[in-house]
This record gives C-alpha cells, sequence and structure tokens, in this order.
C-alpha cells in the first residue's frame, strides 16, 4: 500500500512566531519625566547596551506589537 | 524652539534629544501621551503646552522634526462599526499630521520629509538602486509559483501584525511548500558575511556593519532585540559613497537608512528606510552622527528665527 505524504504547505503566516527570547513589554511603561522630556546622556557601558537595544525599537520586539512608521518597518 | 515629534517610549529621541537642547528649546510631542497636553490650532497659528508648564505657539517654532509618532500599542483591536479609542487615534493622528504639513508648507519640517518625486515603496526601490548596485532578484507574487531557485527567503512590505504574540522574520523557505493562494514577497538568499547599514544624513554617511556568523536567524533585527548584535563601524569606499549619495537624490529623501549586504563584491541592496531607527549607531557620538542629525535640524531652525518678545 502506498501511503501518500502530504507536502507541507507554508502560508506567510507561518514565519511570524513568538519571539521567546525578546524583552517582554513592561506592563507599566517608565514615568515619563516632563521636565527633562526623557533626554538620555548615555554614561556608562551598561546604559550604551541596554540604549542600543531599546533605541533600535521604540516598542519591545516581539511582544506582538509590530511597529509602524510612514514607509517601513523598522 | 524645535518642535520634536515622537512617543514617549522612543530612546533614540531620548538619546539625541541633549544635542538638541544644547542649541535650542524643544517641545517634544509624544502622541502615545496626547491626553496630558494641550494644544489650540487656528486660522493663525497653533500653541501647545505640557504638563510641565512648557509651552510654546507656532511662531516661535524654527523647525519641526518628525521622529517616531506611534501609538501604544501601535495596533488596536477595532471592530468593523469603528471604536471610541480607535476615533481619538485617528483625530489625534490627522490633528499632529496637521501641524507637520503646515511646517512642510512654511520650510520649517526638518530632515525627514515626504520626498516630492512620490512614495517609496520597496519594489521602486529596489529597481531604482538595481542602477547603482546589485540586488539580489526577487517577486512579489500571489497565485503563481516563484522562480527564483531554491535557496530563498520571504520578507514582508509592511509592519503589519500577523496575529498576537507574534512578528514577521525574514525567513527562509522551500519554494515548494508555499501556499500561492497568500501574497508573497520573495528574494534569492544573500550568501554573505557580513550587514551593513548606512545612516544617510543629508549627504553625510555612517556605516555600520554586522557580521552574520552568530545571528540565529536570517534577521538581524531579532538578534538585535536579543541583545546580541554587535555593530561596528566601517567604510564605504568613494565609488560606494558616491553610489548612495546619487540614489538618495533619485528619491528626494535627506534622511535614509540603507540596509545591504557586503560579499567580495561589494554591496549588495537591500532596502531604505526614509524613517529608520538609527540610535544604536553612534550611540555615544564617537563619530559625529548624532550632531550631524542635529546639525541639519538646527539648519532649519536657523532659517526661521522667533520673533522678538515685546
Amino acid at each position: 500500500m502506498i501511503t501518500e505524504i502530504a507536502s507541507v504547505i507554508v502560508t506567510p503566516l507561518m514565519m511570524a512566531a513568538p519571539a521567546d527570547n525578546a524583552a517582554p513589554m513592561p506592563e507599566t511603561p517608565a514615568a515619563y519625566n516632563w521636565a527633562t522630556q526623557n533626554a538620555t546622556p548615555i554614561l556608562s557601558e551598561e546604559d550604551m547596551k541596554s540604549a542600543a537595544v531599546a533605541s533600535f525599537c521604540p516598542i519591545p520586539f516581539g511582544n506582538g506589537a509590530q511597529c509602524v512608521d510612514d514607509w517601513n518597518i523598522c | 524652539m524645535i518642535l520634536l515629534l515622537s512617543n514617549s517610549l522612543d530612546v533614540t529621541t531620548d538619546i539625541l534629544l541633549p544635542y538638541l537642547t544644547e542649541r535650542a528649546d524643544v517641545f517634544r510631542f509624544n502622541i502615545d501621551l496626547w491626553r496630558d497636553y494641550t494644544w489650540c490650532l487656528h486660522s493663525t497659528g497653533y500653541e501647545l503646552a505640557d504638563p510641565s508648564g512648557r509651552h510654546c505657539c507656532e511662531a516661535e517654532i524654527g523647525a519641526v522634526y518628525e521622529r517616531k509618532v506611534m501609538f501604544n500599542p501601535p495596533y488596536i483591536d477595532v471592530p468593523a462599526l469603528g471604536s471610541g479609542e480607535s476615533w481619538l487615534r485617528a483625530e489625534v493622528f490627522n490633528i499632529w499630521a496637521s501641524i507637520k504639513d503646515l511646517a512642510m508648507g512654511s520650510g520649517k519640517l526638518a530632515l525627514i520629509h515626504p520626498s516630492s518625486t512620490g512614495n517609496w515603496y520597496k519594489a521602486r526601490q529596489m529597481r531604482m538602486a538595481s542602477r547603482y548596485f546589485p540586488v539580489l532578484p526577487w517577486q512579489m507574487l500571489h497565485a503563481c509559483p516563484p522562480e527564483l531557485g531554491p535557496d530563498i527567503v520571504c520578507k514582508v512590505n509592511t509592519g503589519a501584525p500577523t496575529g498576537t504574540g507574534t512578528c514577521f522574520c525574514v525567513s527562509k523557505v522551500n519554494p515548494d511548500h508555499l501556499d500561492l493562494s497568500y501574497p508573497w514577497f520573495l528574494q534569492v538568499c544573500g550568501d554573505s558575511a557580513e550587514e551593513v547599514t548606512v545612516a544617510y544624513i543629508a549627504g553625510k554617511m555612517f556605516a555600520s556593519s554586522l557580521s552574520r556568523e552568530n545571528m540565529s536567524t536570517m534577521d538581524s533585527r531579532r538578534t538585535m532585540a536579543e541583545g546580541r548584535a554587535n555593530w561596528e563601524p566601517c567604510e564605504l569606499t568613494p565609488d560606494e559613497q558616491n553610489k548612495i549619495r546619487a540614489l538618495m537624490q533619485e528619491t528626494g529623501f535627506s534622511f535614509s537608512r540603507l540596509d545591504f549586504l557586503r560579499t567580495d563584491k561589494g554591496l549588495t541592496f537591500l532596502e531604505l528606510n526614509p524613517n529608520g531607527q538609527f540610535g544604536w549607531i553612534d550611540i555615544q557620538n564617537k563619530r559625529g552622527m548624532l550632531t550631524a542629525i542635529a546639525d541639519e535640524i538646527m539648519r532649519v531652525h536657523h532659517r526661521h528665527p522667533a520673533p522678538l518678545r515685546q
């Protein structure tokens, strides 16, 4: 008896996958500093590393909220 | 006064801000916190205020810089007949788009502005860029089989969400397994050891490269989000710079972040983003990138000095 193996059918939606390792979105975003308008001088090496990741994406990548801008992604 | 349009979570804005505030007063409008602001837009101008007491009027604004006008969360569920929140967002977005539009009309829109040559969606970008750089063969197709060979990746044209808790990453696919009832954006998989991104700022260029050796996926954004990306400054040849300059002149944009692959044959064009994130490229301004951006905003600002207060 020949058993037919169904071909794998891939849709674009299958390319969207949970980003397990991405930083979770904070439930309560840090309070905005109205006086300084959140100006952030980067001082320490640690500041730099975390800011580099955060500056890449205003909304933590992979939390289900896709970025939008006028023309393109990221 | 510089009017900076953004959102309160944008760290790129946070990093850039000191380079502006040392040279001019800045009013930062965060659309995700719109409820905290006061504004009145009318036939002869507008007045803005934030909860700290910071205020300005249109006549005092010398430049408007659009950074990242994005609500939080960017998308919400909206029923067919609409919702109160979606209506509010649409109204607020339109009002602030109007303020940006007024700036465009008065020559105050700095660095980030529409192109007079139209929208540069990805298909048009890639066609035009192919006159300057190699572009890997690509197809955007529906209901017909791809003809790119076996080694391909799928990409996207938009940032539209695909479902709760998921994000779209560039991924390798088997062309024989694709469900052709869906639209696909496919491209030949680039065999390259290195990605290069270039921040183009009114003719100045700041290039950085990322080794693909330790990337867990095809998409460097994921590596970036995981905090494992080590972008290093890199050089562009004079020929590469000239080609990027010519390409940017065709688009009519003053700023872009351009993405390439680098092989032993040089740069292969991937895409350009007319308002892409850039904060991580020169985060401590050691190369002067943040100063370059501030310079361009100030150049517009200087053209529109505020009237003397009586």
